[in-house]
């Protein structure tokens, strides 16, 4: 762009003015002013209503319903605007010119995602909330309560905590760490077990890829790591157990992507299978809504999102029944992180119920009435834990 | 409908200038009432897209005022009954702006001097109110005054009150400066392709300039003001001066584009007011129509400056009030206005000896200071806010002078900060030109469509929305 043309008030009218070549000389201005944006409005009509936009995964706006109340009101004109810039021609490759241009202007934070070094995304981590400590009281309260079950919290990091040697330079961002150690402070019950996945991560973060480049999530390989964390703690051996790492995709662009525009060159997914051939599970979510026999769901591995593979998304409430020997039995509370470690914990547990409170109203006191566990694990990623207040209402 | 919306470029705006320019009359009279006709009708769907019920308003006013000036001018032989008709509609004008503007913000005001609890009703502002009542005042105070004709056909009067180049947001243009384009105006090809020019530029100032820093300030507002370091306060305030003048003055530029399209001249309403080297000097250059509509309608009819030094601050001191309300019904805004009415009295009586003396670059970078100091009361609802933000740019609130939020703001930044501050001061416009007048054309026209391209990709990737499982 050449600014020094762009913000010349004088030059451009005085010039204009004298010229007396008039039309042969302005044909080029005049002509591509008017091609565009005729062209631009043309277009809308002549091309055929796109329905979803596979880059923005989402349902694109179609064209509003005219009526005498949504004029006068103003809804027809605001879902007008919005049906013709989502059906605007070339919008994705607009989109991915603009984040372009940005990264050009030395932007390193674009859509609310962090463009670190190494193709690596990460999302702007929630701020550290000093209420978190009531929550954290509740829990110690309920385990004093609840003397028959081993009750655990286990935090994961973020991979802005984690990699932040990959965070755009300058970048400081809070120390998860020291706000993981004030989250165990406030636990004051011996009863619970407070898991620090820090340091397992810290010391194999550089061998081992521990969270998705395009996507807030862990990997498989990091789950495993908290899984063997949560192994030990609960002095279950895994010695029967042999654990399968298949790869399942490799053009993963996950959330982080959508949300800043930036395609690097795709995660890959993998899954972890526990191989122990006698052991089959029924997997029933939101109480009979769906039965599998599985807890991946392939068809999700051909849309965007392909980290619904595990489990197939986020529910309110999963039960595993497995037919494992062992007589434990688990309540996971949990958010989105839980859901590929699912399958490795499927030998140890005849029976499994797993709780998102973002997505359910069920209260913690009905679902510790309806059943006895042995073990209650609430597992959390430390920027859901903190930016999301829905565990205050499944524990109240 | 604003000027930077996909339906206004790529809809309303074609469809306007095909049947603007369609001719159907040989007869140069009847085709230009043919343009006004299609102007005034396109300019109520303009505005009708934005504002559907509150367009009554405005067909009122342009129905009220056509009648009361025929009046007027009727009674130019009493001049009694001519005053009477001249004040009902000084007070009707004044009355819908008042009662549509500060209807909250008096009662409010009200309410908290003697701690009343009146009901207060949130009357949401007609879009554009304030621009088309003061051109309509200016165009009833000139015909009372014997400066213009009565328009005595109502087309080209709701023509003159409607366009759509500067209805929502100025310059507020006077009725005696497009009196006679109202019925001769000329559109060549050299006048619609600098219009093209200065749409685009106005549109890159507001799209590409205005929205990027206008996000960086919205982001420091966003947090602690007390424990912002001094650097990273000094760039959100040089963020929202950057953006309110791109803002505005873009938006200037794209109407007075658009009406040269149109075969309009309106008058320059910004002349690099961040090159202003005296506060007197900044506002002459900073939104020009607004000032000369203050200075000819309250600041003269006054006295001016003809009635003596108590008079003549006086006289300055109504009018920056008056300034600072029509910004705004809020307290900050008056304040703002006060702000410059002591300054600009502080430099006429008592610096204005010393000013000339003070070396150039000295004053410059305290007008620009003080400028920004400005924006701050401008743009925070609340004068405690205010203070504070001024508190952490001094390092008042023993808040650090530059910390890590400062250094990442400033590497993602300061690129396009600097770009901006160069086009804001003129240093681009200042650079030579290509001598040869037809190779300059040709480069002139590739860059400035090349900016037109960028707009647009930054136009449409404004809405791009993609919907996450992020949280839920």
């Amino acid at each position: 762009m050449d600014n020094s043309e762009l913000f010349d008030k004088e030059n451009t009218t005085a010039n204009a003015g004298k010229s007396s070549k008039g039309k042969v000389l302005f044909s080029l201005l005049i002509g591509a002013f008017c091609f565009i944006i005729f062209a631009g409005g043309i277009t809308l009509f002549t091309g055929e209503d796109r329905e979803f936009s596979e880059s923005e995964n989402r349902v694109l706006a179609p064209a509003p319903d005219f009526s005498f109340y949504a004029v006068k009101d103003g809804s027809f004109m605001k879902a007008f605007e919005t049906y013709f810039t989502d059906q605007f021609i070339f919008r994705d490759e607009i989109i991915r010119l603009k984040t372009f241009a940005d990264r050009l202007t030395g932007k390193t934070e674009v859509g609310g995602v962090y463009i670190g070094e190494e193709g690596y995304l990460f999302s702007v981590p929630a701020p550290f909330d000093e209420k978190k400590q009531e929550i954290m009281k509740k829990i110690s309260a309920f385990a004093e309560s609840n003397k028959d079950s081993k009750v655990t919290f286990m935090l994961s990091p973020n991979s802005s905590h984690i990699y932040k040697d990959k965070l755009p330079a300058h970048l400081t961002l809070e120390d998860q760490k020291a706000q993981t150690e004030k989250l165990q402070k406030y636990t004051e019950s011996k009863k619970v077990n407070f898991i620090n996945l820090y340091d397992a991560f810290s010391a194999q973060k550089d061998e081992i890829q521990l969270f998705y480049k395009t996507d807030h999530h862990w990997t498989t390989d990091a789950a495993y790591i908290a899984f063997s964390e949560l192994m030990k703690s609960w002095k279950k051996s895994t010695a029967g157990v042999k654990f399968n790492f298949l790869p399942v995709a490799d053009d993963f662009q996950g959330t982080l992507s959508s949300k800043s525009g930036v395609n690097s060159s795709g995660d890959i997914i993998e899954i972890c299978v526990p191989q122990n051939s006698a052991l089959t599970y029924v997997v029933d979510y939101e109480d009979g809504e769906k039965k599998t026999a599985s807890l991946f769901d392939g068809s999700k591995l051909q849309q965007k999102n392909k980290y619904e593979v595990f489990a197939g998304g986020n529910y309110g409430k999963i039960t595993i029944r497995t037919t494992s020997s062992e007589k434990d039995t688990l309540l996971m509370v949990k958010d989105s992180y839980a859901n590929c470690m699912l399958p490795m914990l499927t030998p140890f547990f005849a029976k499994i119920v797993v709780i998102d409170p973002r997505y359910t109203k069920e209260k913690l006191s009905a679902v510790i009435e309806e059943n006895d566990f042995s073990h209650i694990l609430f597992l959390y990623n430390m920027d859901t834990f903190l930016g999301d207040t829905s565990l205050e209402g499944f524990i109240a | 409908m604003v000027f930077s919306s996909a339906t206004f470029l790529f809809l309303f705006f074609p469809l306007f200038l095909i049947l603007y320019n369609l001719k159907l009359f040989k007869d140069k009279n009847k085709e230009t009432l043919k343009k006004n006709t299609v102007l005034l009708i396109m300019s109520l769907i303009f505005y009708a897209w934005g504002e559907p019920v509150y367009i009554i308003l405005m067909l009122l006013s342009i129905f009220y005022n056509y009648n009361a000036v025929i009046d007027i001018d009727r009674y130019i032989s009493s001049p009694k009954k001519k005053k009477l008709v001249f004040v009902c509609a000084l007070i009707f004008n004044i009355f819908m702006l008042g009662f549509f503007k500060y209807y909250g913000f008096v009662v409010e005001s009200i309410n908290g001097l003697f701690s009343l609890s009146l009901p207060v009703k949130n009357i949401p502002l007609p879009v554009g109110i304030s621009f088309y009542t003061f051109q309509v005042l200016s165009y009833v105070i000139d015909v009372y005054r014997g400066d213009v004709k009565a328009q005595r056909n109502i087309i080209p009067f709701a023509t003159y009150i409607s366009m759509f180049p500067q209805l929502i947001a100025g310059p507020i243009v006077q009725y005696s400066d497009v009196e006679k384009q109202l019925s001769d105006r000329q559109v060549t090809a050299e006048k619609f392709a600098a219009g093209i020019m200065f749409f685009i530029k106005g549109l890159g100032k507001k799209v590409i300039f205005a929205n990027t820093v206008g996000a960086v300030y919205t982001e420091i507002l966003g947090m602690e003001t007390a424990t912002l370091s001094v650097v990273t306060s000094w760039l959100g305030i040089i963020c929202y001066t950057l953006q309110i003048y791109f803002d505005f003055s873009g938006y200037s530029d794209m109407a007075i584009g658009l009406g040269k399209m149109l075969g309009f001249d309106f008058l320059q309403n910004f002349n690099f007011p961040y090159k202003a080297v005296s506060i007197t000097d900044f506002w002459r250059r900073w939104h020009i129509s607004l000032s000369s509509w203050f200075r000819d309608y309250v600041y003269i009819p006054l006295g001016g400056n003809r009635k003596g030094t108590a008079r003549t601050i006086l006289n300055i001191f109504v009018v920056w009030s008056l300034t600072g309300l029509w910004h705004g019904a809020a307290w900050n805004f008056i304040a703002w206005g006060v702000f410059y009415g002591v300054l600009l009295i502080a430099e006429k009586y008592v610096f204005a000896s010393v000013i000339e003396k003070i070396p150039k670059f000295i004053r410059y970078t305290v007008t620009m200071v003080i400028v920004m100091i400005g924006w701050v009361f401008f743009s925070n609802e609340s004068l405690s806010a205010a203070f504070d933000y001024i508190g952490s740019m001094f390092g008042l609130w023993d808040n650090c002078f530059i910390d890590s939020t400062a250094e990442y703001l400033l590497s993602g930044n300061l690129f396009s900060v600097i770009i901006m501050i160069l086009c804001a001061t003129g240093v681009f416009a200042a650079l030579p030109r290509i001598k040869n007048f037809r190779v300059n054309i040709a480069f002139m026209s590739i860059g400035y469509i090349g900016i037109f391209i960028l707009c647009i990709i930054y136009l449409i990737s404004e809405t791009y929305n993609p919907f996450l499982y992020f949280r839920f």
